[in-house]
């Protein structure tokens, strides 16, 4: 599948994190071609998304990056990365970032995509692994932490 | 079509998971519903997952320890666990959900219920834990047999 399925999905998660919380996300600029399992960094949120294809980000963070995203952007002052607010911020945050490129891609290429509602995960060195589908990823960093995407479509990347 | 209880739906799936487990792997799989009396505590360090789209979206997961994966990946494979790589595990769960869900998508055809699937996925490590919105409508079963244990839940979301 063309890139252009995959790149506003960084486009997108840039822009919402600098509009939400007003921090700059290093990077972000190519996607790779991910293989095998992914190391979590802390906190993970999958959406899947369903239209004339199907596909599904995965946004994962450091503790700190989600910590400082949810007192940001909740105006409140959690120590715990755990705290089940904190896990949903970054949960609604993926919703908005995954709003925002699928109707982008809607509006260019009528792919008819509608969002599923996003799940979060935490675990102690947490693996997370995709059998049977190709996906590409994308690094970004910022000075509270570092941030990765994860986009894969049905039916790969060619 | 009558209306169906998430209960129900779950039954579908637990029950379909037993006859999948049985015909694979030669397993008798009992079920109950979780938090009843004699579930033990177990502490999941694998875990099998896909999203449902339909009218309403759902996740089902199956979540079970590292022995248990070893243990049903090597009947369902025939490869010794001692021989299994993690890969292998994931891999394993993944499909075993992905099995699991496809007869229960094919009896839930043109009913209100009907679903699509997505990829499978798998997670593993300690301390796994999923989050989802407060209150929303879920069911859980504890399937075992012998020394596999396994917990599903299915979640609207």
């Amino acid at each position: 599948m063309d890139k252009k399925f995959y790149q506003p999905f960084c486009r997108s998660t840039k822009d919402i994190i600098k509009e939400m919380a007003g921090i700059e996300i290093e990077g972000m600029e190519s996607m790779e071609e991910e293989e095998g399992e992914i190391s979590s960094m802390g906190v993970s949120s999958i959406i899947t998304f369903a239209g004339t294809r199907k596909g599904r980000l995965l946004v994962d963070m450091e503790l700190g990056l989600a910590l400082y995203l949810a007192n940001t952007i909740l105006g409140e002052a959690y120590t715990d990365a755990m705290d089940r607010m904190v896990l949903s911020t970054v949960s609604e945050i993926n919703n908005i970032v995954s709003g925002n490129a699928i109707t982008s891609l809607n509006n260019s290429y009528s792919m008819d995509l509608r969002l599923a509602p996003p799940v979060v995960f935490t675990g102690q060195d947490m693996v997370i692994s995709i059998p049977k589908i190709n996906s590409l990823s994308s690094q970004g960093y910022t000075e509270y932490g570092k941030i990765s995407i994860n986009v894969a479509w049905e039916g790969g990347n060619k | 079509m009558s209306s169906i209880s998430i209960e129900e739906i779950a039954d579908l799936f637990a029950n379909n998971l037993s006859k999948v487990l049985r015909t694979m792997a030669g397993f008798e799989v009992s079920s109950i519903q979780c938090g009843q009396q004699g579930m033990p505590e177990i502490e999941p360090s694998i875990m099998g997952a896909m999203i449902l789209h339909g009218q309403k979206d759902a996740m089902i997961s199956l979540a079970m320890e590292d022995n248990t994966a070893y243990m049903l990946i090597a009947y369902m494979t025939g490869i010794l666990p001692e021989d299994l790589e993690e890969q292998d595990l994931y891999d394993g769960v993944g499909e075993l959900v992905n099995i699991m869900t496809g007869e229960v998508k094919a009896r839930l055809a043109n009913t209100p219920y009907q679903f699509r699937l997505t990829s499978p996925f798998a997670l593993g490590g300690d301390n796994l834990k999923v989050v989802f919105k407060k209150n929303l409508q879920g069911a859980c079963r504890f399937l075992t047999a012998g020394e596999l244990e396994i917990i599903f839940r299915i979640s609207y979301i």
